[in-house]
C-alpha cells in the first residue's frame, strides 16, 4: 500500500507542481483583469482532480501485487524467501515480527522541494503587488466631422446676421443636429461621413447663391439710390428695378429664403419710381444687403476663422486622430493615413544621413531576397581548368599480395580493433 | 492462498537429520582443510547437486588433500587420474582385453578410472582435447560405451577436475561448451596467516590427516536425493531467470556470450543444495546470490575490450549481481533504499 501510495505521490508531484505554478501564473492574470478570487481557487481544485486522477492512472501500471510486497518484505526482513513458500503452502507463516518495516525512506527531496518551491511560487504571485487593468475605462474623446462643426458655423453666423427666415434656419439646424445626435462611434461611419459632407456641400451652395444675390440686389439698389438722388427720372431707374426685382425672386426662392422684412424693402425699392423709398431708406437698405453679402461670403471662408478648437480637431481627423483610437498606435495606412512604419528597406540612404556612415546591406541570395534588397546578379562562365585529368585515378594499391596459407599484413583495422589497441598502448 | 499440491515438502524430522549429516561432514572437511569454509561449503553445494566441480587455484593449496579427504568421509570408491598430453580417452574410461576363457577368446572390458565414486581429475587441462572430451562425456552420461558396449558408472558419481592458472605452456583449456558441463568453478585461494600458522603446527609434510567416515553411501545418496526436494519459490526461480538473461542483455558488462539454460538449472540446483545445507525447506534469493559466482563465472565469455580493461568474469558477475536486484519490483521515486539488510 505504501508503495503503491508513492508510485502515485512520484506521478502526482510534478503535475501538481506544474498546477500550482499554473495557478499562480493565472492568479496574476486574473488579478490584473479584476477577475474574482474564486476564479483561482475553482482552477487549483479542478487542476489538483485532474492531476490526482491522471497520475492514479499513471501509477497504476506500476503498482506491486502481494507476490512482489512479500518478496521486499522478506528480503528486508532476512526471511530468506520464507514468507513467499509460505504463501505457497509449503512452509508455516513464520512468527511476526515485532515491527515490520518495508526498508523504504521517504525521499523528501523528491516529495517536499518541488510542491514546496511550487507553492512558494504561488504564494508569491498571490502576494505580488498587481494594479488591475481598467479595460473600457479609458475614454478616447472623439471629435465631431469637422463639416458638422463648420455647418453649425455657418448656421450660427447666419443666425446672427438675422438674414435668413428663421425656419428655414430651424430646419437646417434640424437635420444637422440630427447627425450630431448620433453616437460619437458612429460618426465616421460612411454614411455618417457622407450625409455630413452632402449637408456641408448643400450649405455651402446656398449660401454661395445667396451671397450671389444679395451682391446683385445690393448693386441695383446702389444703382438706383444713385440715380434717385442725381436724375429722378422714371425711366432710367427701370433696368435697375428689373435687376433688383430678378435678384429678390431669387432669394426668396432660393434654399436660403432671405426674411419677409428684407423681402419686403426689396419689393420696395422696385417701387421707388413712386419716391416711396427715401434716399435715406436706400441707403439703409444698401447697408443691410451689404451686410447680409458679407455674412454670406464670410461663412465658406471662415475655415480660418474656426476656433483653434476646431481646428484641432480637424487635424486630428485627418492625422487619423479621434476616431476611437489611440494616440500611440499606428495610422491606418495608405497616402496621408496618419503615422507610418519604418520602410522596409536594405539601401543606403543618399539624403537625409544624419551623421557618421551608413554601411549598405545587400544579400547575393536572391532566394531569400525581399522588396528594397539590393540584389545583384551577374553572368560569367564557369572556372573550370581545361588542363585537369579526366581518366581514371589510382587510390593506392597492395604492395604483398599474399599466398595461400600466409599472414598478409594489414595496415589499417577496423574501429573496434583500432580502438582496442589505443587503449592497449595507453 | 495457492498451495502447491503436487510438491512433498522435506518434514522436519528429515530435515534435522540431514542437517545433523551434513554438520558432521563438514566438520569432517575442516578437519582436512583449515580455513577454507567457502571452499568447503561450495563442495558440499555441488555433491548435494550431484553436479561436477571445476577446482581452479595453485599448486599445493590443498585441493587433491580435500578430495580425499572428501573420499574418506563419505566412504566412497575414489581414483585419481594425473592428466598428462599422452594420457588416451582408454586409459580412463577402460579397454576391452582379450582375455581365454574356457577355451574361448573374447575381449573382456577392463574398467578404467572412471569407475569410482568420486574422480579426481588432476590437472584436467594438460590432457589432449580428445581425452578432456571422454571424460566431459561421462560426466554428462554417467555412463562409458567402449566398443559399442555400454558400461553405466557407478551412482553417485563425482568428478572434482583441478587446473592450474598460471602452467599455460603446453596445457588445451577447455572449451566453453565442455566448461558447461561443470556445475561449479571454484577459486581455491591460498590460505591467511593465522590459517598457515594452524597448518604449520597441526600437520607434517607426507602425513595424511586422519579423516573419520562420518556418512555412508546410502546416507549420501539419501541427503542427493532430498535436495530436489527443497521447494524453490517463484520469485526465486524469477530472479534466477532475470540473471541469466541479464549475461545476454547487459551489454554494458562486457559479456559476448552469456549463460545458457543449463545454467539456470545449475543455480536453481544450486540454490536449493544451499538451501538444505542450511537446514531451510526452502531455496532463497540469498542462495541464489551466493551460488551465482562458482554457476556463472565459466558460462559466460567476454570480449575482448572488457579483457582489455582488466575485467573477469567474476567481476562481472559480481557487476551482474549487484545491479539485478532479487526482487522486480519498482522502487518509486519517492522512497530511498534505506534499511536492506
Amino acid at each position: 500500500m505504501r508503495i503503491n501510495i508513492h508510485h502515485w505521490l512520484a506521478r502526482l508531484i510534478p503535475k501538481l507542481s506544474a498546477v500550482l505554478v499554473l495557478t499562480a501564473l493565472f492568479d496574476l492574470f486574473r488579478r490584473e483583469i479584476g477577475l474574482p478570487g474564486r476564479c483561482s481557487g475553482t482552477l487549483l481544485l479542478f487542476g489538483l482532480g485532474v492531476v490526482a486522477g491522471w497520475a492514479w492512472l499513471q501509477a497504476r501500471k506500476h503498482f506491486c501485487g502481494p507476490e512482489q510486497a512479500l518478496a521486499r518484505l522478506e528480503t528486508v526482513l532476512g526471511l530468506h524467501n520464507r514468507l513467499s513458500a509460505a504463501r505457497d503452502g509449503v512452509v508455516p507463516w513464520p512468527a511476526p515480527p515485532k515491527k515490520i518495516d518495508d526498508g523504504y525512506a521517504p525521499n523528501w527531496n523528491q516529495i517536499a522541494l518541488p510542491v514546496l518551491a511550487a507553492s512558494l511560487f504561488l504564494w508569491s504571485a498571490h502576494m505580488f503587488p498587481v494594479h488591475p487593468l481598467k479595460l473600457g475605462d479609458e475614454k478616447v474623446p472623439i471629435s465631431e466631422p469637422p463639416e458638422l462643426a463648420q455647418v453649425q458655423n455657418w448656421i450660427n453666423a447666419l443666425k446672427a446676421d438675422d438674414l435668413i427666415e428663421p425656419e428655414k434656419l430651424e430646419e437646417m439646424q434640424t437635420a444637422l443636429d440630427r447627425l450630431h445626435d448620433r453616437p460619437p462611434a458612429d460618426w465616421y461611419t460612411q454614411d455618417n461621413l457622407e450625409a455630413a459632407n452632402s449637408l456641408k456641400e448643400l450649405t455651402e451652395q446656398s449660401m454661395n447663391a445667396l451671397a450671389q444675390d444679395l451682391g446683385q440686389a445690393d448693386a441695383s439698389v446702389q444703382a438706383m439710390q444713385e440715380k434717385a438722388e442725381n436724375l429722378h427720372d422714371a425711366v432710367s431707374l427701370q433696368p435697375m428695378q428689373d435687376q433688383l426685382r430678378t435678384a429678390e425672386e431669387n432669394l426668396a426662392s432660393g434654399n436660403l429664403p432671405l426674411n419677409r422684412e428684407l423681402v419686403q424693402q426689396l419689393k420696395n425699392g422696385e417701387a421707388a419710381t413712386d419716391k416711396t423709398l427715401s434716399a435715406s431708406q436706400l441707403a439703409a437698405l444698401h447697408e443691410r444687403l451689404k451686410k447680409g453679402e458679407l455674412a454670406a461670403q464670410t461663412a465658406p471662408k471662415s475655415d480660418r476663422t474656426l476656433s483653434e478648437e476646431m481646428q484641432k480637431a480637424m487635424a486630428d481627423a485627418a492625422m487619423g486622430k479621434g476616431m476611437g483610437r489611440r494616440e500611440l498606435e499606428p495610422g491606418p495606412g495608405g497616402l496621408g493615413g496618419g503615422k507610418k512604419s519604418a520602410p522596409l528597406e536594405l539601401q543606403a540612404r543618399d539624403q537625409d544621413t544624419p551623421e557618421g556612415n551608413l554601411t549598405q546591406v545587400a544579400s547575393d541570395d536572391m532566394s531569400r531576397a525581399s522588396l528594397g534588397d539590393t540584389v545583384k546578379v551577374t553572368a560569367s562562365a564557369h572556372a573550370v581548368d581545361p588542363r585537369s585529368y579526366l581518366g581514371t585515378q589510382t587510390a593506392g594499391a597492395a604492395q604483398v599480395g599474399g599466398n595461400g596459407g600466409e599472414a598478409v599484413w594489414r595496415s589499417t583495422y577496423d574501429p573496434q580493433e583500432a580502438d582496442a589497441l589505443d587503449r592497449f598502448f595507453k | 492462498m495457492p498451495t502447491r499440491t503436487d510438491f512433498v515438502p522435506i518434514n522436519d524430522a528429515e530435515m534435522a537429520a540431514s542437517a545433523t549429516s551434513l554438520g558432521q561432514l563438514r566438520d569432517a572437511l575442516n578437519t582436512v582443510l583449515f580455513g577454507q569454509e567457502a571452499l568447503i561449503e561450495m563442495v558440499m553445494i555441488g555433491l548435494l547437486s550431484r553436479g561436477h566441480l571445476l577446482l581452479e587455484g595453485l599448486p599445493g593449496l590443498g585441493k587433491t588433500e580435500l578430495v580425499k579427504g572428501l573420499a574418506k568421509a563419505l566412504r566412497l570408491d575414489s581414483k585419481r587420474i594425473q592428466f598428462t598430453p599422452d594420457l588416451l580417452p582408454g586409459d580412463i574410461t577402460g579397454n576391452p582385453v582379450l582375455q581365454e576363457i574356457d577355451g574361448r577368446r573374447s575381449f573382456i572390458f577392463q574398467p578404467g578410472p572412471l569407475f569410482a565414486n568420486l574422480v579426481l581429475a588432476d590437472e584436467i587441462n594438460r590432457a589432449s582435447p580428445k581425452t578432456q572430451s571422454a571424460l566431459l562425456e561421462a560426466m554428462q552420461e554417467r555412463q562409458v560405451t567402449v566398443m559399442g558396449v555400454t558400461h553405466p558408472l557407478p551412482d553417485p558419481f563425482f568428478v572434482l577436475a583441478t587446473q592450474n592458472p598460471i602452467e599455460l605452456e603446453g596445457t588445451y583449456p577447455l572449451p566453453e561448451a565442455q566448461l558447461d558441463r561443470f556445475l561449479l568453478k571454484i577459486e581455491v585461494k591460498r590460505s591467511a596467516v593465522e590459517t598457515l600458522e594452524k597448518i604449520v603446527l597441526n600437520r607434517t609434510i607426507g602425513v595424511e590427516p586422519d579423516v573419520p567416515a562420518v556418512l555412508s553411501r546410502e546416507g549420501l545418496i539419501h541427503l542427493l536425493d532430498l535436495a530436489p526436494q527443497v521447494y524453490l519459490p517463484p520469485v526465486v526461480a524469477n530472479y534466477i531467470a532475470r540473471l541469466v538473461d541479464g549475461t545476454h542483455t547487459r551489454a554494458s558488462l562486457g559479456i559476448k556470450y552469456g549463460a545458457s539454460p543449463r545454467a539456470a538449472l545449475a543455480l536453481a540446483a544450486a540454490a536449493r543444495s544451499r538451501a538444505l545445507l542450511q537446514a531451510r525447506p526452502n531455496a532463497s534469493t540469498e542462495d541464489v546470490h551466493a551460488v551465482a559466482p562458482p554457476v556463472l563465472q565459466h558460462r559466460i565469455i567476454l570480449d575482448y575490450n572488457a579483457r582489455l580493461d582488466g575485467a573477469s568474469t567474476t567481476s562481472v558477475v559480481e557487476k551482474l549481481l549487484a545491479e539485478i536486484p532479487a526482487h522486480d519490483l519498482e522502487r518509486p521515486k519517492t522512497l530511498l533504499d534505506a534499511k536492506i539488510r
